[in-house]
């Protein structure tokens, strides 16, 4: 992406895809890594399975652009579209979500130890597999909503507007996700 | 993370020659989310005025007559059906709001609220105009099984036996008495005497919808003890 396009905010850069779809491309480099990590977060099982829910994804974008609200972060617009997609390939396709690698259970485990009590200290491999079995042994609505907040970092502001939910709502499945996690990975709270 | 393969997404625009759906599309479609929901809130203002109605137009103290206990004469005489329909209404309105745009923002409790007061508001505007009775009429004329599933007033004063009767007056009689045809088509002669309670109205007319209540002196033949407007 050159200078002049990566100085370019992306309310900008989707005026200009409405004019020339060329101009899609820097919004596709611009996000697809992180929207790769985030499939796979969710528990794609292969990394071809994630792209080619991406590439369906940022179509299905691309069709809907001028459904975009720019009261809403692109970002966040873009990532309920993959969100969606996301869900919809695993329902389709009958999959079971695998469960988080290890970079990404020691991120969740930095982002959510104080807030889940949980003892870092630990032999940290030990952690990871206790974490990677709680994770999934809870319900997909609490998993994807921990993923949003401990993983992908988002605020409760944006993980409402990802997932369509209230900011109560939002607050109340980070809640009960957490306590189902903590269950599940036999803590005190 | 390595990063992914570089996605050719435009070059897959330009393959399949798309172009994103137009403005007017989603405007559209957010215009039929909002139509719905305001929709399903004045339906449920319909039902709310119709609910009204059902519990204004009752005789509640006729329910002795009846053989009912109090508590009995109101569990039968709820409007069920329209309270049904007006929870069902205000789910449709619900969802249908939290499909708009931004109508996902607002929490379940504060659409259902706002849904219930929009209703409330608007059966209240609609008893005010007497679009009440209008509706509940008009089911009863018009959709036979209404009458089987809502509470109806004439079907408590059909029972002259216990003492309730009503019907249309056909012929009055210089105060002694007036003949009446019931809701079945029976023809009765209703005898009037010095005790019995006209409502304060000086005079009964033909034509008049009436209710009574009484004893029956013999086969089609009335005493009434009070003769009542049928809308009062």
């Amino acid at each position: 992406m050159d200078q002049g396009t990566a100085a370019k905010t992306d309310q900008e850069l989707v005026r200009e895809t409405l004019q020339d779809p060329k101009a899609y491309a820097a919004l596709v480099e611009r996000y697809q890594a992180a929207l790769l990590r985030y499939i796979l977060r969710l528990g794609c099982p292969s990394r071809d399975d994630a792209q080619d829910v991406l590439q369906e994804a940022l179509l299905k974008a691309y069709l809907n652009l001028n459904d975009y609200d720019q009261d809403l972060k692109f970002s966040s617009w873009l990532y309920r579209i993959v969100h969606n997609e996301t869900i919809s390939h695993f329902r389709k396709n009958r999959i079971r979500p695998r469960t988080a690698e290890t970079e990404d259970q020691m991120l969740f485990m930095e982002n959510s130890a104080s807030e889940l009590d949980l003892n870092t200290e630990a032999d940290r491999r030990l952690l990871g597999e206790r974490l990677e079995r709680a994770l999934a042994g809870i319900e997909g609505k609490y998993r994807q909503v921990l993923i949003l907040r401990y993983m992908e970092q988002k605020s409760y502001e944006e993980i409402s507007d990802i997932l369509r939910l209230p900011m109560g709502s939002v607050a109340t499945l980070i809640s009960r996700g957490k306590q189902s996690l903590k269950k599940a990975f036999g803590q005190n709270i | 993370m390595t990063q992914p393969e570089k996605l050719d997404i435009v070059g897959r625009i330009s393959r399949l020659g798309i172009s994103p759906k137009p403005r007017w599309y989603f405007l559209l479609k957010d215009g039929a989310l909002w139509s719905l929901a305001i929709a399903a809130t004045v339906l449920g203002g319909l039902a709310v005025a119709t609910s009204i109605f059902i519990l204004t137009d009752h005789d509640w103290d006729v329910f002795h007559y009846l053989d009912r206990s109090l508590l009995m004469h109101v569990l039968m005489s709820l409007p069920y059906l329209w309270v049904i329909l007006l929870a069902l209404l205000l789910l449709l309105a619900r969802y249908n709001f939290s499909q708009t745009r931004h109508g996902y923002r607002r929490e379940t409790w504060q659409v259902i609220l706002a849904s219930i007061l929009a209703s409330l508001a608007l059966g209240l505007m609609l008893v005010a105009l007497g679009f009440d009775s209008k509706v509940h009429n008009l089911l009863l004329k018009q959709l036979p099984f209404y009458g089987r599933l809502v509470y109806n007033k004439d079907d408590i004063w059909i029972f002259p036996d216990k003492g309730l009767l009503s019907g249309f007056i056909i012929t009055t009689d210089d105060g002694r008495g007036f003949s009446l045809k019931d809701p079945v088509g029976a023809d009765w002669r209703i005898i009037l005497n010095d005790d019995t309670d006209l409502c304060q109205r000086p005079h009964i007319w033909p034509g008049e919808h009436v209710k009574l209540i009484g004893h029956v002196l013999q086969p089609h033949v009335f005493d009434a003890e009070s003769v009542r407007p049928w809308g009062e």
